[in-house]
């Protein structure tokens, strides 16, 4: 026959759990020292905190810095003058480089009047020769 | 010493350390069984207990007293001890495994659990419960704290505390029935 528990039973209110000899004051012993270690560190605060933060910035700063003298010292220096002839010759080099692609490349109209100079007629060269250039100079030309 | 006495102590320039000692000389015992009750494990209740502590006494300079001390640390405790449990019921179900059905297994290996019958059957009637509704439980049942204590301490109204208690009551009472 099954037992009828009543949940208002005194006897179920009793505590069945129990912890090891001595429990307590060990515990009150362990959240005191956690205690007392926080308390230190608070103490010491931000300078503890980011000291490891702060060395590696400086390690990083000092790295840097031998690299940049180390760059400047041994590179080899170059006069203004010589600047300015550099800076001449570049800008030479590229409007040279602009006229060539675009012109070369992708003036169509220019690529027209080529065309329409390859389809003179050859009378009209040889009369156009023959009123301009003078008979030395054609003789030259043999 | 009452609780203003020993928030006035705390305040004290130098005396933080020794009142907050007397802060847990006089509720460290009580918060452990509330913390026990819900975990079930020795090990996990000791370690839920010290970050209690650890968590109150870096938040007590904080403290305006608008609750009371033992509801503000019944709450610290329950809080560290649901997001604990939650922890573990995550886990229990990656790994594919029932945590209710864990907290039992616990409780009938462990060794410092002397109840009878009647006692592991009833405690594992609780360790079913959902935990929220597992912790109202125990803090009427066994801390005999009233409902506005209780609602101090969760956050919630009283009439959803006594609906909670209630529904809780009855599934522990259904469970018992069917298993002894």
């Amino acid at each position: 026959m099954k037992k009828k528990i009543n949940i208002e039973d005194p006897h179920l209110k009793e505590n069945p759990f129990t912890v090891p000899q001595g429990y307590f004051n060990e515990m009150k012993n362990n959240v005191a020292e956690r205690i007392s270690v926080t308390t230190g560190a608070q103490k010491t605060g931000i300078i503890t905190i980011l000291r490891p933060q702060a060395a590696l910035i400086s390690a990083f700063a000092l790295i840097f810095f031998i690299g940049y003298a180390a760059f400047t010292i041994f590179t080899p220096r170059v006069s203004e003058s010589e600047i300015t002839v550099l800076s001449a010759d570049n800008q030479f080099i590229e409007e040279g480089f602009l006229k060539t692609t675009f012109i070369d490349f992708f003036d169509i109209e220019a690529e027209t009047q080529t065309e329409e100079i390859h389809t003179l007629p050859s009378d009209e060269v040889i009369s156009y020769i023959s009123e301009n250039i003078d008979i030395i100079t054609l003789t030259s030309l043999e | 010493m009452d609780d203003k006495d020993l928030l006035e102590l705390f305040r004290e320039e130098g005396k933080e350390n020794y009142a907050f000692n007397l802060i847990v000389d006089k509720y460290g015992e009580r918060l452990y069984w509330h913390i026990r009750k819900l975990v079930a494990s020795h090990e996990d209740a000791n370690d839920l207990l010290q970050e209690t502590f650890i968590k109150a006494w870096s938040a007590l300079p904080r403290f305006r007293e608008e609750s009371r001390l033992y509801t503000w640390l019944y709450r610290i405790a329950t809080n560290e001890t649901l997001t604990f449990i939650k922890k573990a019921k995550l886990k229990a179900m990656f790994s594919l495994s029932d945590h209710s059905r864990q907290l039992e297994n616990q409780l009938e290996a462990d060794p410092y659990f002397n109840g009878d019958n009647t006692q592991m059957a009833f405690h594992k009637a609780i360790l079913r419960l959902p935990h929220k509704q597992r912790a109202v439980f125990n803090m009427r049942y066994f801390d005999e704290m009233s409902y506005e204590d209780i609602s101090e301490v969760s956050g919630t109204s009283v009439g959803a505390l006594k609906a909670s208690y209630h529904h809780a009551y009855q599934k522990i009472q259904e469970y018992l029935k069917e298993t002894i």
